[in-house]
């Protein structure tokens, strides 16, 4: 699915340079479920950043789908990422101006479908996650477990090959966390793969292989039963 | 995708009232505005263009070159004669009309039971040619205008058919104009578009102006601005053929003056903006038209300030929908969207205001701006104008601004100040808002000082409880008749003083000026000289003073003259006294001066004070000079108008305050003055809505700032002062640049007034001290508010 090598990141300001990724490189296949774990700092949101095509790297091969994508343009990088890429954060990001409904049917708005169409894939997912009854409510209006289910939702509306999940469970509680790691565990078995930068070993253990970063660098690759 | 846009642009409207509100009110205030000042400026550029020879339409007026090399003297007027001679020796000419104006004219209807209904007309009348209408477009509801050529007939209009007789069916009926010229209608016309110069509801026939008048001077050598020529041309005679032939022509009618004697063709379209011949002043409508884009310049100022300081708030919403996949191009259009739903809110509301707006206009600016809102294509095209410019001016910035966030960084809350439009752009933007509020504060303190000038200024003469009476226009006035009156009305108890004389107040409207045979010197004076006929009561009613010899005696004829102090000062006497006994040549007569009067003045206060001489001459009195004792100024008037419909039954009682039609002459100033304050108002009110807005992004910016600074040990005081400090900078950087070209401007505008007030620091304290208060007041609670946050609060929201 996607191969990095010697992917190198530095945060530059004027008299200081901090290397946030030193060279790494990583391969995830398709139908994976990588978790990718490491103290603050170490490179885990920028790596994520990267392969999700939100922020670009310094130097490094990058090929997605077998396709380098290192030198592609914003245009270029957000037409692929729509296509291809759902994202799950800690802090959920749903817009808070457009209800459950509205904020899943937005990438799907982005990529044109038409108005039939995303009816049912919105209803469908929304069935999935279980907030069908809460359709029209804002996000304020929702508890924390009901509005990452949304979330959720808004990232696999599009049937994406990748699905990319920042702690998504780190501001939730045990019972909402574990739900939400089922759902991820359940779209990786239809077939989905999933890359989740997570502080918690306890969700980690629902990933295939757990990778471990340090300074910018993978130090250890751990393969789960 | 567009229905989520919208759908989103709404809620973050609800969501965020204040931001709507200040939006949406500055902006529909700013479009108000501007639209009616688009119609009034819109008007003044459409006179009479409806006309189908508008290109071809031209009006002969006179131009005086002054003999002392002077400024050169303009008339609308022409001789009498002027116009047969034309067509004598031009035959080519397409049409000719001579017009004569009627002003302040009434219409008696005769009636049944034998007594004529009367009609006192406040707009303008003219005697015409058949080929008036040949040259303007008028439309025939009955009869036409073919019998015009005939003596004793009139063509009136639609309006004034339906106010005389309740009918259009008029054909053949009598009016009586002035009560003592009988017309008969031969044609009624369809009410014209106001938008004209030739704005006449009643038209006699020109060849009833001889019985009108008694008897006509019909020489080349008077020229009265009321006696008008319009011309149409085609290819056979144009201008230029006019304007080779013109010399010849005043050297074959004026011999001696063929020098200084020009008849200029001016064309239509150039007549209305033609200052010197009456017309109106074409930088005042300019003027206007640059403060409407002043207001709109403003309300999109405040646009672009409050929509990227909001920037952050919707900083998440950016990074989301980049996440999911949005191009940079699909953001700009959103912001663009939401930016267009405001302005065309606003337009909507805008719209109705306008429609109240109007109506105040109207009423306000009594009709010294006439001005009357065609709606047609052009308006159309002008709001999508206005509405294109304030969507591109006060959007795409903003819009670029936003669509423009890095989505990990707008993501995590790290958009910084510099990201959304360093505070440097919001700065300079504000400072053009202060700039412009300035300039009209400053505008605003010259217009009313000036005006105040005006009301205040001792003229010369006393103007309070003095009643000035119209008597019949004829020839000759009849002295028995003029005296019948004076001693019904000297009876009334509350008439103190009762005086003749030939135009009203000391200051009028009338100008008599002739040549001047001074002494026995050999020829004329190379300057003319104001006439003004008085009787020996005059100068005692009006307070004028003497400064050398005595008052007329009292006579009926031309016996002496007074003159004024200019008058003897042109003629080099420096001691007034010296010049009496002096004798001048007055209408062919040797008379001798016996008086001289301290100046006063006797035109408004943008003309000098030019020199004059008075004479009794009974026969030539036209106004009745009443001065009051009562306060019951309306039961006196009452009595008044009996006498006066006593002596003369057929005319009709025309009264006016000599204070009040003073006033009136400075009506087009004060209009401005109006307008002016109104406009700096509301450009003041827009201002202060979008200062507002900035002040709140700035305390919102700031709350860490401010939260650290607490911790530390800052008082309210010191935090107060940071947000003060910042915006005296900006105030006093405003003032440097509007101070200079406010002064600039208004000196300019003070120079069309001889008699005008110097502009001194005072005025610029008071525009600087004023921005200054508005801007503590508007900011004032902003920053308090936000220096009085609980640092705790606003440190743990980082």
């Amino acid at each position: 699915m996607l191969k990095i090598t010697d992917l190198e990141k530095i945060y530059r300001t004027e008299d200081i340079e901090t290397v946030a990724l030193n060279k790494l490189s990583l391969e995830v296949k398709k139908g994976e479920f990588v978790a990718i774990m490491g103290p603050s700092g170490c490179g885990k949101s920028t790596l994520l950043n990267i392969i999700g095509m939100l922020d670009d790297a310094e130097k490094g091969s990058f090929m997605f789908n077998g396709e380098e994508i290192i030198h592609f343009n914003e245009r270029r990088r957000a037409d692929l990422r729509k296509r291809n890429i759902g994202f799950v954060f800690q802090s959920f990001n749903l817009i808070d101006e457009l209800t459950v409904y509205e904020n899943v049917e937005l990438p799907l708005l982005y990529l044109g479908v038409d108005a039939a169409e995303r009816k049912q894939k919105v209803e469908a997912v929304l069935e999935k996650v279980q907030i069908m009854h809460r359709r029209n409510h804002f996000p304020q209006q929702l508890s924390g477990g009901q509005q990452q289910r949304c979330a959720v939702a808004r990232a696999v509306v599009n049937t994406p090959k990748l699905i990319l999940a920042d702690e998504p469970t780190g501001n939730l509680d045990s019972t909402n966390g574990n739900e939400v790691m089922q759902l991820l565990t359940e779209l990786n078995e239809a077939g989905t793969t999933v890359i989740m930068v997570t502080h918690s070993e306890h969700d980690a253990r629902f990933a295939h292989r757990i990778i471990r970063l340090l300074d910018g660098k993978v130090v250890m690759e751990n393969i789960l039963g | 995708m567009l229905t989520n846009y919208i759908k989103i642009a709404f809620r973050n409207l609800l969501r965020n009232k204040s931001y709507a509100f200040i939006n949406i009110a500055g902006l529909s205030l700013g479009l108000t505005c501007a639209m009616l000042i688009f119609a009034l400026v819109r008007y003044h550029f459409s006179i009479d263009k409806h006309h189908s020879k508008y290109e071809n339409t031209y009006r002969i007026v006179s131009e005086f070159v002054s003999r002392e090399g002077g400024e050169n003297f303009h008339s609308p007027g022409v001789p009498y004669p002027l116009g047969k001679a034309v067509l004598t020796d031009f035959p080519n000419i397409e049409n000719l009309s001579m017009t004569e104006l009627a002003e302040d004219y009434f219409e008696a209807i005769p009636s049944a039971n034998g007594e004529d209904k009367k009609f006192k007309e406040t707009g303008e009348g003219a005697f015409v040619e058949p080929s008036f209408f040949k040259i303007f477009d008028y439309e025939w509801i009955q009869g036409g205008f073919e019998e015009l050529k005939n003596p004793n007939t009139v063509v009136i209009s639609e309006k004034n058919a339906l106010k005389y007789f309740s009918t259009t069916d008029v054909i053949g009926k009598i009016i009586k104009h002035d009560g003592r010229l009988n017309l008969k209608i031969v044609g009624v016309f369809k009410d014209y578009k106001d938008n004209t110069d030739f704005a006449y509801e009643v038209m006699p026939s020109y060849a009833s102006l001889k019985e009108y008048y008694g008897s006509i001077n019909d020489n080349f050598g008077s020229t009265n601005s009321s006696t008008r020529c319009v011309v149409s041309l085609n290819e056979k005679f144009t201008k230029a053929n006019w304007d080779k032939l013109m010399p010849a022509f005043v050297k074959k009618y004026r011999p001696d003056e063929a020098k200084y004697i020009h008849y200029v063709m001016q064309p239509l379209k150039e007549i209305h903006f033609s200052e010197d011949y009456g017309g109106i002043n074409k930088n005042l409508i300019l003027s206007l038209f640059a403060i409407g884009i002043f207001l709109i310049i403003t309300a999109s100022i405040n646009f672009v300030n409050l929509a990227t300081a909001q920037a952050l708030k919707r900083s998440k919403e950016v990074g989301v929908r980049k996440v999911l996949g949005s191009s940079k191009a699909q953001l700009f259009w959103q912001f663009m969207a939401e930016t267009a739903m405001i302005t065309i809110t606003s337009l909507l509301i805008s719209i109705v205001l306008f429609q109240f707006g109007e109506k105040i206009a109207r009423e306000y600016l009594d009709g010294a701006f006439r001005f009357t809102f065609y709606f047609d294509a052009s308006v159309i095209l002008y709001v999508v104008l206005i509405i294109l410019a304030v969507i591109v001016l006060s959007g795409a910035y903003p819009a670029l601004v936003l669509a423009g966030f890095q989505p990990v960084m707008a993501l995590k809350g790290k958009i910084s100040t510099q990201q959304v439009g360093g505070f440097s752009v919001r700065r300079s933007l504000v400072v053009v808002q202060f700039a412009i509020s300035q300039m009209l504060i400053i505008g605003m303190a010259v217009v009313t000082s000036q005006l105040s000038y005006f009301q205040n200024k001792d003229l010369g003469f006393k103007k309070e409880s003095i009643l000035t009476i119209s008597l019949p226009f004829m020839s000759k006035q009849d002295v028995v008749k003029m005296n019948t009156f004076k001693n019904l009305a000297s009876a009334v108890p509350d008439v103190e003083k009762i005086s003749f004389s030939m135009s009203g107040p000391p200051q009028s409207g009338w100008v008599n000026s002739t040549s001047l045979r001074f002494d026995n010197r050999g020829e004329d004076e190379k300057w003319s000289t104001h006439v003004k006929s008085i009787d020996a009561n005059y100068l005692d009613l009006y307070g004028i003073k003497l400064v050398a010899g005595r008052n007329l005696y009292p006579s009926d004829s031309i016996r002496e003259v007074v003159v004024n102090e200019a008058f003897a000062k042109k003629l080099n006497f420096k001691d007034p006294a010296k010049i009496i006994g002096k004798k001048i040549e007055a209408r062919g007569r040797k008379v001798e001066i016996v008086g001289v009067v301290k100046d006063f003045h006797q035109q408004s206060l943008s003309q000098t004070i030019e020199p004059l001489y008075m004479t009794t001459l009974a026969t030539n009195y036209y106004s009745v000079n009443v001065k009051l004792r009562s306060a019951n100024f309306q039961k006196v008037i009452k009595t008044l108008e009996k006498s006066f419909n006593q002596v003369y039954p057929e005319s009709y009682f025309n009264h006016q305050f000599v204070d009040e039609a003073i006033q009136a002459a400075y009506q087009e100033e004060e209009t401005m003055g109006k307008l002016i304050n109104f406009f700096a108002l509301v450009a003041i009110l827009i201002g202060c809505l979008g200062l507002y807005g900035l002040v709140s992004f700035m305390a919102a910016q700031k709350t860490k700032e401010i939260g650290i600074r607490k911790v530390l040990g800052a008082s309210i005081g010191n935090i107060l002062m940071m947000f003060g400090k910042e915006f005296a900078q900006l105030i006093i950087i405003a003032f440097v640049i509007a101070a200079p070209a406010a002064w600039w401007i208004m000196n300019a505008w003070l120079q069309n007034y001889e008699y005008r007030i110097s502009i001194g620091a005072g005025i610029f304290l008071l525009s600087i001290a004023t921005t200054i208060l508005i801007a503590s007041i508007t900011v004032g609670y902003r920053s308090v508010r936000a220096s009085l946050a609980n640092p705790v609060k606003s440190l743990r929201t980082e």
